[in-house]
């Protein structure tokens, strides 16, 4: 009984804290979800017309789908694209490729940059009238080449992960280049013992027993990507950019809470709807995603 | 042992403020304090305690100072305390902070020129001034900014917020380029400094206020009659002469005249810069842009104008400014309403007005600056109601201002005609 007691004693700061400030918000924005409410004033209950105007209606939902959309294609790219990038890097910095050293000063640096400022980095080089990548193109006689980047739809979109690429990698490379130097010195040095090429080492030895932290670096990511906001509203303004092509969900939350976007003024009520909805869009991707991660685990 | 448990302490505590301070808001916020200088208090009327202020940006910093310095010679017992909340989310802030009961006691809206104040007033959260203010200072254009259903509810300073064409003057010189007097001579203009290889004005494509202070003089300009007729609504916002200065801009954005890539432009800022860089001769915008130019780049020699219509005929688009409005729930109303009287004083406006380096929207203020007097001759006393205010006041269920703001930039990057754009914004208007 005692020892329960301790046990009770030990977790129950943390649960008041954790449900003070993350259960009961995530209640109250359910609770929220089902009411028109400017944030001041009167509640009025709306029952579920906030969901069939998220659904439904002529004028937003184009504008939540496109969004949404652009989210799930930003996954898609941290999927694909991103986390392998991350897991080559790692692997060349683990078998010293030359110049590794400042290579990973490069892939490090711009990690501790402010998101801020890696924008204002990206309007000196893209701005149209003023960035370096216009008056590059004209001094070298490409003047053809020139375009407006993140005013432009083609090319918002791919310009943005290149931009997350560079400045967002670092953290993945470094788990997994932890994760590559946590491998016993005595299993590589068996499997060169043994005969292993380099590619046999790579796909047999490390692949295998770097599993865990790509769990954890996709996990990451997943969130990130759902709840990605900062970088496409420096790039692209509130409005998210030409055409919606940095449109997400969390700028259109953003835009039809706190602006006046819907009706003319601030909506608390249908902000929390669109949060109820994005809980379950994330809900199910990282219930799918847990499912398959948990192949990834191994026993020591 | 005593040592490792406050060591635990410590980093439990940071931990914890690293955390909460996660939770922050990401606007800017700056607190200052008024000083009574010491001097004799003229008349106080036992007026004493504290009050707070909200502005919504540092540009307005220096002007409140001065404001609570002259107030605080008059009232000497009472202090002043402010708060600068800038960002795009002072709204929500101020709406939280009402709420939760931690409001100020005077804060700033935008008057009857956005929703907010409205919203603010049916939820009785603006004081009704109409009785404890003097507000025999201001014309029917300022007052305007403050009514609601025949009540006043804010104190509006006499800047005139206008739009104006700033141009390069030595560019200028240089090309042997005039100030157009007629608006074929303005499009003139526009095609030499094309052809001699600038951009002749520089606009956001994706800011759209950036858009809309450049489509408001080239409508006034375009159809003179029509846009005194917004004054009184006897011209609907979507008739034809605003769909035919949409059709311009897009005219003129086919032509180059707002650079090849124009869409590019993320803001305003990159819009200013562009001009005060000289990569552009001219940027139409607000006339309290001429500070940020000023700052941007000191050296620049640079004048403005109002775009003339074809008989010749100049005017300003725009209206005075709001100011602050008191907190229903002010535990100071005394020293609130005698702050908004100080501010509705023609000492606290002349203040306010000549510290911005604005434009003046009384004749009793003289402007302080060049540029600001510039403006004010080149619109040779003709004021315009601003169009976007008519789609404020004039829209049958008040989402005409919502359907401006999130489809105006979809036409210029064509997701829209301008047709479409008028058929939605009609569907919602008186």
């Amino acid at each position: 009984m005692n020892k329960r007691h301790k046990q009770v004693k030990f977790i129950l700061p943390g649960f008041i804290f954790y449900t003070c400030f993350i259960i009961l918000p995530i209640i109250y924005v359910f609770y929220l979800s089902f009411f028109q409410w400017s944030g001041l004033g009167e509640m009025k209950f709306n029952g579920i017309q906030n969901f069939v105007t998220i659904f439904t209606d002529e004028r937003f939902s184009p504008v939540f789908f496109n969004a949404l959309w652009n989210n799930i294609k930003y996954l898609l790219c941290v999927w694909l694209i991103i986390t392998p990038f991350q897991y080559l890097m790692a692997y060349l910095f683990f078998i010293k490729i030359p110049a590794y050293k400042y290579l990973k000063f490069m892939i490090f640096m711009p990690y501790v940059i402010s998101t801020t400022i890696i924008s204002f980095f990206a309007t000196l080089i893209f701005n149209p009238n003023i960035g370096f990548l216009n008056k590059f193109l004209e001094a070298v006689g490409l003047e053809h080449l020139q375009g407006a980047w993140f005013g432009d739809p083609n090319w918002a979109f791919k310009l943005m992960i290149l931009l997350i690429l560079w400045q967002g990698a670092g953290s993945g490379v470094m788990i997994f280049y932890s994760n590559f130097m946590d491998i016993s010195k005595d299993v590589m040095e068996a499997s060169r013992i043994d005969g292993c090429t380099e590619w046999q080492r790579f796909t047999r030895i490390l692949v295998p027993l770097s599993l865990p932290s790509c769990a954890s670096v996709i996990t990451m990511s997943t969130i990130w990507a759902l709840a990605l906001f900062d970088l496409p509203f420096i790039l692209g303004g509130a409005k998210g950019g030409v055409s919606g092509s940095l449109d997400f969900v969390n700028l259109v939350f953003y835009r039809y809470t706190f602006g006046s976007a819907l009706n003319g003024k601030s909506e608390i009520g249908f902000g929390a709807s669109i949060c109820v909805v994005m809980f379950a869009v994330m809900l199910i991707i990282t219930t799918i995603q847990n499912k398959v991660l948990k192949k990834f685990e191994y026993d020591n | 042992m005593n040592w490792k448990k406050t060591v635990s302490f410590i980093c439990a505590v940071s931990v914890m403020g690293v955390s909460l301070a996660g939770c922050g808001d990401n606007s800017q916020s700056t607190k200052g304090k008024g000083n009574a200088d010491g001097e004799s208090k003229e008349n106080d009327g036992g007026v004493s305690g504290t009050l707070t202020i909200w502005e919504h940006g540092y540009g307005f910093e220096a002007s409140l100072q001065q404001i609570i310095e002259g107030f605080q010679k008059k009232y000497q017992d009472v202090e002043v305390e402010y708060e600068i909340k800038d960002g795009d989310n002072y709204y929500s802030l101020l709406s939280t902070a009402i709420q939760s009961g931690e409001g100020p006691d005077i804060f700033w809206t935008n008057g009857t020129a956005t929703a907010n104040m409205k919203d603010y007033v049916s939820n009785e959260v603006c004081m009704d001034l109409t009785d404890k203010v003097d507000y025999s200072l201001f014309g029917e254009d300022a007052m305007k900014l403050t009514e609601v259903d025949g009540k006043n509810y804010s104190v509006p300073w006499l800047t005139m917020d206008t739009r104006a064409v700033y141009y390069n003057k030595d560019i200028f010189e240089e090309n042997g380029w005039e100030v157009p007097e007629k608006f074929s001579e303005f499009e003139e203009l526009l095609e030499k400094i094309k052809k001699a290889g600038y951009t002749p004005i520089s606009l956001s494509g994706v800011n759209v206020y950036s858009l809309l202070f450049t489509f408001e003089p080239i409508l006034s300009a375009m159809d003179v009659e029509y846009t005194k007729g917004l004054s009184d609504y006897s011209v609907k916002a979507t008739d034809k002469p605003a769909a035919d200065a949409l059709n311009k801009m897009l005219e003129w954005a086919d032509k180059g005249y707002f650079g090849d890539n124009w869409l590019g432009v993320a803001d305003n800022n990159a819009q200013t810069l562009a001009f005060t860089s000289g990569e552009a001769v001219m940027d139409i915008a607000g006339s309290w842009e001429a500070a940020t130019i000023s700052e941007n780049n000191p050296d620049l020699n640079y004048g403005a104008f109002e775009i003339p219509s074809e008989e010749g005929i100049r005017g300003m688009v725009g209206t005075p400014a709001n100011g602050f409005s008191v907190n229903t729930a002010t535990e100071n109303e005394a020293a609130a309403v005698a702050f908004m009287n100080y501010c509705a004083s023609l000492d606290a406006q002349t203040v306010w007005v000549q510290s911005q380096g604005a434009v003046s929207a009384s004749d009793e203020i003289e402007a302080s600056t060049e540029i600001a007097k510039e403006i004010s001759e080149s619109g040779a006393g003709n004021i315009y109601t601003s169009w976007q205010s008519v789609l404020v006041n004039h829209s049958t269920d008040g989402t005409a201002v919502s359907l401006w703001d999130e489809d105006f930039t979809k036409i210029f990057s064509g997701d829209i005609t301008v047709e479409e754009f008028m058929d939605n914004i009609s569907k919602v208007m008186q």
